[in-house]
């Protein structure tokens, strides 16, 4: 991939910063696919035939239905989304934890694999936990195994909220770079 | 505000248009855009991949990743059986339509 082809990425990735996360992967893929292998004379040719990003991001937005996805990826979802990850569950038993994975879900701010990704992590982690527990019983193990309990899902939901909080930050870092 | 025929036209098909093009080989975004572009029916590629978002949520289509010479494996887009079905069906329809269409439109008298 020639320099040519990164700056014309970049500007792409920045143009549809406020893209659904999965369309914006497919158009920067296929674009990726597009100038993939050429040399730098090609590059020019393809880049001047595909045009300017800001055009083509308008194009694909206004292909969408039309949208109430755009609050579903706004800095204050991220944050309730990360925050509730971490707590909730600790504040509403189960039903905190499963309200953040739904808002996980029905989020704009990240890619389906993204998702898949942290959700994953965060039920492992909470499978984890409840292994811990059940294999620590016992009066001497015992509060260790609650410990962990209490523990592991904290650390694990940290790291994934932390992993999504940055995702999420990179692409709005990418949108406002001049 | 004047009514742009052209794309009112070009939205109606260009589902089925995407959807001709996989009836022989599955292809990869780019090169759909390409042909898509080259034949006036979308503007860019920035046009295609919502449309190719809905075929895939219709189930017409589906994404699979195959290997290239280059660095990454690219990703294919392909008819799934329901997609060819829905192809046909509007094969069916478009030849009388258009012919329906351009009798009537075309029997116009100047006043």
């Amino acid at each position: 991939m020639n320099e040519q082809s990164t700056r014309y990425l970049h500007r792409l990735t920045t143009a549809l910063a406020d893209a659904p996360a999965d369309l914006r992967e497919e158009i920067v893929t296929g674009v990726r696919e597009g100038l993939a292998g050429l040399d730098d004379g090609q590059t020019a040719a393809r880049i001047a035939e595909l045009g300017d990003p800001a055009a083509i991001a308008a194009e694909a937005l206004r292909g969408l239905p039309a949208a109430p996805e755009r609050p579903r990826s706004s800095s204050f979802y991220v944050g309730l989304t990360v925050a509730l990850l971490v707590c909730g569950g600790y504040i509403l038993p189960v039903v905190g934890w499963i309200a953040a994975l739904l808002l996980i879900v029905g989020s704009s701010a990240w890619t389906t694999r993204e998702k898949k990704i942290g959700i994953g992590a965060s039920v492992a982690s909470a499978f984890a936990a409840l292994v811990l527990l059940f294999t620590l019983r016992g009066e001497e193990a015992g509060p260790a195994g609650l410990a962990l309990f209490l523990l592991v899902p904290l650390v694990g939901n940290l790291v994934v909220g932390f992993w999504l909080g940055l995702k999420s930050r990179t692409r709005v870092s990418a949108a406002s770079a001049p | 505000m004047a009514t742009d025929i052209g794309a009112q036209l070009r939205k109606g098909v260009v589902e089925y248009c995407i959807l001709g093009l996989l009836r022989g080989e599955p292809a990869y975004g780019w090169k759909l855009s390409e042909e898509l572009v080259g034949r006036g029916l979308i503007a860019s590629i920035g046009t295609l991949y919502p449309v190719l978002g809905r075929l895939r949520a219709q189930g017409l289509v589906v994404l699979s990743e195959q290997p290239a010479e280059s660095d990454r494996p690219r990703k294919y887009y392909s008819l799934t059986p329901a997609g060819t079905r829905q192809l046909e069906e509007f094969r069916d329809q478009w030849q009388p339509f258009a012919s329906t269409v351009s009798d009537l439109v075309g029997r116009g008298t100047p006043e």
